[in-house]
């Protein structure tokens, strides 16, 4: 390998990060007082620009920053795989029922997707959704009859809902 | 991983889940590098002010998105940046290539909390180093500011910046050079003392 040329030392002192040690440089340095002093130098200017640092905020610019956070939401793949379990119950429970639905002794489709949910998914803050959706499943299967406004109007209100900031 | 680094994971993951003080904490400690990077390409306060916002408003409606809590230094950076670029579009005020007022330099400079007895030498370096700094052209004031003022690697400096790694290390060339002419004296003093 040939020796680093002045030029090209120049050139590398000038390209190289704040911080990083030039062991390429180190030979050359070790032989060349000029550029030495031209590496010296760099370190300088480098640390006086990292000592006067970026200048500071005028502005308190959280308050409104703070104003436009909105307050987390479900996120709609944990809302909508509920919604979705129940809907493929109802699905499958139309498809294999009499136009009546009829009172079963064991738990319907329905409930047995709707209360599988809170384990299949795992989340803390489902778990009150769930147990909303599984008392309807249970009241379902209790009953035999299934209120479809009620439940629909419960899943609207669960998808709208939301966690509040802290 | 540092403390630091560990203490800045933890903020990004309870701000995802909603904690605004999490979120507060995080922008304490980088809406002075994200607003010393729009300030090197905008004279106007107002617009600055603007995209500061927009950019931590952004990272929190889009945090979830975020796949390293620990690359959330440079990400902010680069929203910053890509909101500015889009700001100043839509607004037609490039202004990249303008010289801050020199007296605003010397407004921006001014330490808030001088140590008694070395308050004048010290804001008068750091006023005179940031108006060299003002000086240059906008693409070496956004390098200098990202990897010297704002003491980010330069490999992350042309994540943010979005040009390969060269370009940015023949800008801090460009612009070391510039910086030494202009600050020369300066340079000897601190190394004589």
């Amino acid at each position: 390998m040939s020796a680093m040329t002045c030029d090209e030392a120049r050139k590398r002192i000038l390209e190289l990060p704040a911080g990083e040690a030039p062991e390429d440089l180190a030979s050359h340095l070790e032989q060349c007082a000029d550029c030495a002093r031209a590496y010296e130098s760099q370190r300088a200017l480098d640390g006086l620009l990292r000592a006067v640092g970026t200048p500071p905020v005028e502005a308190d610019l959280w308050p409104a920053i703070r104003s436009q956070l909105r307050p987390r939401r479900l996120t709609w793949p944990w809302v909508l795989a509920p919604v979705a379990g129940v809907a493929a119950g109802i699905g499958l429970a139309l498809l294999f029922a009499s136009p009546t639905v009829a009172p079963t002794s064991g738990p319907a489709p329905l409930a047995a997707v709707a209360m599988a949910a809170p384990a299949e998914h795992g989340a803390d803050d489902l778990d009150e959704d769930a147990q909303i959706i599984a008392w309807h499943a249970r009241a379902a299967a209790g009953t035999g009859l299934f209120d479809p406004s009620s439940m629909a109007i419960t899943l609207i209100s669960l998808t709208q809902g939301g966690s509040e900031l802290n | 991983m540092s403390d630091r680094d560990a203490l800045e994971e933890d903020l990004v993951s309870r701000a995802r889940k909603g904690d605004a003080d999490a979120f507060r904490q995080l922008y304490d400690r980088h809406v002075g590098g994200v607003y010393a990077l729009i300030r090197a390409s905008l004279r106007d306060r107002d617009m600055v002010d603007d995209v500061v916002q927009m950019a931590f408003v952004r990272a929190w409606d889009r945090l979830g998105k975020l796949r390293d809590d620990a690359a959330f230094r440079v990400w902010i950076r680069q929203l910053a940046r890509r909101i500015m670029v889009d700001e100043i579009r839509k607004r037609r005020v490039r202004e990249a290539d303008s010289l801050e007022e020199n007296e605003e330099i010397g407004n921006v400079a001014v330490d808030p909390a001088p140590a008694p007895g070395d308050a004048l030498g010290r804001s008068e370096t750091a006023a005179r180093v940031r108006d060299a700094v003002a000086g240059l052209p906008a693409h070496q004031r956004e390098v200098v500011t990202l990897h010297h003022l704002d003491g980010i690697e330069v490999k992350a400096v042309a994540e943010v910046l979005d040009v390969p790694l060269g370009t940015v290390l023949s800008r801090l060339a460009r612009a070391r050079a510039t910086l030494q002419r202009k600050l020369g004296g300066m340079m000897n003093e601190g190394m004589e003392g």
